[in-house]
């Protein structure tokens, strides 16, 4: 990785997830992910089943913001569930399902730390990957094709540091300026906002798309405001193969670090201690 | 496995193709039931598409309906070398033990010569008439 | 709602503002010789129709037809199809609620052996074809007697497909 990036020493992120989705392997279904999980099982001891997530696709153009009239879906009288191969703790976990292959990082304990994207997330889903890949060869599965990637961050923000009240979204976030046209309304209770940003690509055609919101929320174990700011990043990959993969992922996570450092202001920036 | 095109199947000769019936669509433009450009395709497994040729059934007594024996809601269609050669084809006997008549057409089966393949095939063992 | 499809107690009931027609697709084959070699378990096909949206005219016939084709078993050509994809059908639902209007004329459809589905028109002088290749990419084909145009291309399900009007209404 060659371009420099904003870097924090304390970024707010909880919880990253790559995920790669690919054209749906039918035979896959779950005594084969058992078989798989005993490939991953001395890494991730811990299995759970979930309700598989429905395939998505970036869409572009007029008709693609208008929700669908009709929706079809052909499914198998038992679905076939959606995976999750756990470490001990938890922070670590891969998902999979018949068209879904996930990596997730997140903080289970107060004294986890980001383990970063350059030196573990990628390196460790690439190569999981390439396991999972080669077990669907050996097994006769099929063949993988991805059609979608999508890096995700999750970043906590908590209030006293740089903001204490939900309405004072302003301070964290600088597209919102909390100035109103006329006084009269006091200080929102509380704010919520999202946006999407197109990708750019060649001739016009997007490459794909980044998404942020930010949610007020209150902290389980004490009650206190926090803010949830989550960014997606979700596009066709670049090319074909894992090097098609690599690159989305790495134009995704760009995408979300440059955007993150964008929205976020520069107040903030000093608490999480931007280094660039 | 190269295929070389041979000439003892004449131009004229019929090449017959076996088509089950849910390929068989109605088609409005010629106002008939006819094959889909899907039957017109090599196998899913690599090998060239399958045909009969008429004039090796035919030497042997066998028919349309010996054609079809075994299999149910198939219809049977019927082309010439002459027409498939047009469309950049070759013809190759590749005779079975089960079956003698069998030969394949070989060639690059672009969808414009499936669809045109589609058209041209004329009906001996029509399927049942559906206008959806 | 009439039930309209052929599914005894179909109903499923309304959730909210929507309506879902469920139809089963069972394997031909019975008990455990429907999980051998070959035979398939039994599926669903379920098609979600949000109240205020108008019924397209296409929809119950394209159903109907493909859960007859969803039944058929490896080798359904007597050589070596493979039978269809259910992803490749919702596939080919996404792309037609997406480019068809509401009074377009129901499609022929056909499998293919590799899996997919095709769905072609050939009416008003006009040949339309369009063929999955895998959940979100396509083949379509369109020729056009009276104007002799011609062509075929890939797409995908994120393209730009406002190209499809003016096919529509030509074979509409």
């Amino acid at each position: 990785m060659t371009k420099e990036l904003p870097d924090f020493e304390n970024p707010p992120v909880v919880e990253v997830a790559l995920s790669v989705q690919f054209d749906p392997l039918i035979a896959l279904r779950t005594p084969q992910i058992g078989v798989l999980w005993q490939q991953f099982r001395d890494r991730f001891p811990r299995i759970e089943e979930h309700p598989p997530l429905d395939s998505t696709i970036e869409r572009f153009g007029p008709r693609s913001r208008i929700e669908p009239g009709v929706q079809v879906r052909v499914s198998p009288s038992v679905p076939v569930p959606r995976c999750w191969f756990l470490n001990e703790s938890g922070s670590e976990l891969i998902q999979i399902q018949q068209d879904r292959f996930v990596h997730n990082w997140r903080k289970v304990g107060d004294s986890d730390s980001y383990p970063r994207y350059d030196r573990h997330i990628r390196p460790t889903l690439l190569s999981e990957l390439e396991e999972f890949t080669a077990f669907v060869g050996k097994e006769n599965l099929g063949e993988i094709l991805p059609n979608q990637c999508e890096v995700t961050y999750v970043n906590r923000i908590l209030a006293g540091q740089g903001w204490d009240r939900h309405g004072q979204l302003g301070s964290v976030l600088a597209p919102v300026s909390g100035a109103f046209s006329e006084e009269f309304l006091p200080e929102p209770e509380e704010v919520a906002v999202a946006a999407s940003f197109l990708i750019p690509g060649e001739v016009g055609r997007p490459m794909g798309r980044l998404r942020f919101r930010v949610d007020p929320v209150y902290l389980k174990a004490d009650d206190k405001p926090a803010f949830h700011l989550t960014l997606v990043a979700r596009g066709a990959p670049l090319g074909s193969g894992l090097e098609g993969v690599r690159g989305f992922l790495d134009l995704g996570r760009e995408w979300i670090v440059r955007g993150f450092a964008a929205i976020t202001t520069p107040t903030m920036h000093k608490i999480w201690g931007r280094k660039s | 496995m190269q295929y070389v095109d041979d000439p003892t199947v004449l131009d004229l000769d019929f090449l017959w193709r076996r088509i089950p019936w849910v390929w068989c669509i109605f088609d409005e433009n010629m106002g008939a039931m006819r094959p889909t450009s899907q039957a017109f395709h090599d196998s899913e497994n690599g090998h060239p598409m399958s045909v009969l040729l008429a004039k090796v059934m035919l030497e042997k007594g066998r028919g349309s309906n010996d054609a079809l024996q075994g299999l149910e809601r198939f219809a049977l269609a019927s082309l010439t070398a002459r027409s498939v050669r047009d469309l950049k084809q070759g013809i190759a006997r590749d005779p079975l033990l089960e079956e003698p008549a069998h030969a394949v057409v070989f060639g690059e089966k672009k969808k414009s010569v499936s669809k045109k393949m589609a058209k041209l095939a004329q009906w001996l063992v029509p399927p049942p008439l559906r206008k959806s | 709602m009439t039930a309209l499809l052929p599914y005894s107690g179909i109903m499923a009931g309304s959730i909210t503002d929507r309506e879902v027609w469920r139809v089963p697709v069972a394997s031909d084959r019975l008990g455990s010789e429907a999980l051998s070699e070959g035979g398939r378990p039994s599926q669903e096909l379920r098609i979600t129709i949000e109240n205020e949206s108008e019924i397209p005219v296409w929809l119950e016939p394209t159903a109907r037809k493909l859960v007859e084709l969803l039944k058929l078993e490896s080798g359904w050509d007597s050589y070596s199809a493979k039978p269809i994809s259910p992803h490749h059908v919702e596939g080919m639902f996404e792309l037609l609620c997406e480019i068809l209007e509401a009074h377009t004329p129901p499609p022929s459809v056909v499998p293919t052996t590799r899996g997919g589905i095709q769905v072609e028109w050939h009416r008003n002088g006009a040949d339309l074809e369009i063929e999955t290749l895998s959940r979100y990419r396509f083949q379509v084909s369109f020729e056009d007697r009276t104007s002799r145009e011609e062509w075929e291309k890939e797409l995908s399900i994120d393209d730009d497909l406002r190209f499809f009007r003016p096919i529509i209404q030509r074979i509409s």
